[in-house]
């Protein structure tokens, strides 16, 4: 057999339908797959939730520094004491705690009260501050200090970094515990193997189906692969299109802010999952095509 | 393209019964393949998107009405 009769080689139809059938389920898989990195990256990476927030961290910071100079203007302490208190990095942290807490609220065991955010010192830095002893009267001293002051700030801090209530979360996620059980679900999602394996298998198996003419095997196996990578873009946009932080928006824009951030940052591994798939899945197809319009054997 | 073909596999085949077999097919054709094969399950999120996308917004308001948000 020459080669250009090996290279148009007939592939039988019962394994071509059945390339194109295997072609249809790898794509399938790559969907599945990049849908379970979505929700594993929401779930398992409680750092994402904070970097979404740092686009907000700079006016949750404005709005803290400015209640804490208005408060030094009522009570007459030193406004630089307590705002050293609050930076960039203790939002962080109470912030990064906080998505912990509301993260293990998938557990059955899950602790009810969510963490405050705590200024320790600061009612003793208040309390010891000249200004502060000199404009509040010696009685009302330990009052301010720990409820005027110290716990409106703490609280006007919650409020800011986490835009949701964190109570009704709890007995949401109570309710939710009551009637589902969440554990084995996600005991599932974070172990499954089940996408790569069945991508993995529809691709071999495609490739030795198509043994006899192997370019054949890289159109169906580059159709898959593309047709995955297209099923899964198209499934994002059309999602965007639903404007889910828009609708929050319209209730909490702070929330919408932090949403819209958070959908980009978990997105981004199965958007560059789909953007490969369908680049090698076309330079598979563009092998085939290339092949087949090769200059004919001359006689 | 098609004298080539006729060349190597014309004795084989008959010409009719082979119409659809992929090398008869235009060769920059086949990238189409990929957008045939997503199509069902991208047609499929787009009829549950206008079909669920209201729930979602009733779902958003009964979250609001409950006080999950500040």
């Amino acid at each position: 057999m020459t080669r250009e009769e090996r290279k148009y080689k007939h592939v039988p139809w019962i394994l071509r339908i059945l390339s194109i059938l295997l072609a249809f389920v790898l794509a399938l898989s790559i969907l599945g797959g990049a849908i379970q990195w979505t929700l594993l990256g929401a779930l398992n990476h409680p750092e994402y939730y904070v970097q979404a927030g740092q686009r907000m961290r700079n006016s949750q910071l404005g709005s803290l520094h400015a209640q804490i100079h208005t408060l030094s203007e009522e009570y007459g302490f030193s406004e630089a004491a307590i705002t050293d208190m609050i930076t960039r990095e203790t939002l962080d942290d109470y912030s990064g705690e906080v998505i912990e807490w509301m993260l293990q609220l998938l557990d059955r065991d899950y602790e009810a009260y969510a963490p405050l955010f705590a200024l320790p010192d600061a009612e003793a830095v208040i309390r010891s501050d000249p200004g502060f002893l000199e404009k509040v009267d010696v009685s009302e001293q330990r009052h301010v200090a720990q409820t005027e002051i110290v716990y409106a700030i703490e609280e006007t801090a919650q409020k800011e970094l986490f835009p949701l209530r964190v109570q009704v979360l709890a007995m949401g996620a109570g309710m939710a515990h009551d009637n589902v059980d969440v554990e084995p679900i996600l005991e599932k999602l974070n172990t499954t193997w089940v996408f790569p394996a069945v991508g993995g298998a529809c691709l071999v198996l495609i490739l030795l189906l198509c043994l006899r003419r192997i370019t054949e095997g890289c159109l169906w196996a580059g159709s898959g692969l593309a047709a995955g990578g297209i099923m899964t873009l198209l499934t994002g946009i059309a999602l965007k299109f639903l404007r889910l932080p828009d609708i929050v928006g319209e209730i909490n824009p702070d929330l919408a802010v932090y949403l819209g951030k958070l959908v980009s940052i978990v997105e981004r591994n199965p958007l560059y999952l789909s953007l490969a798939a369908l680049i090698l899945g076309f330079v598979l197809i563009e092998i085939y095509c290339a092949r087949h319009e090769l200059p004919a054997k001359e006689e | 393209m098609s004298e080539m073909r006729e060349d190597v596999q014309g004795t084989e085949y008959n010409a009719k019964k082979r119409r659809w077999i992929p090398e008869r097919l235009p060769g920059k054709g086949w990238l189409l393949m990929p957008v045939l094969l997503a199509s069902p399950v991208v047609g499929g999120v787009i009829w549950a998107l206008l079909t669920y996308g209201e729930k979602i917004q009733e779902l958003v308001n009964a979250a609001a009405k409950v006080g999950v948000m500040r």
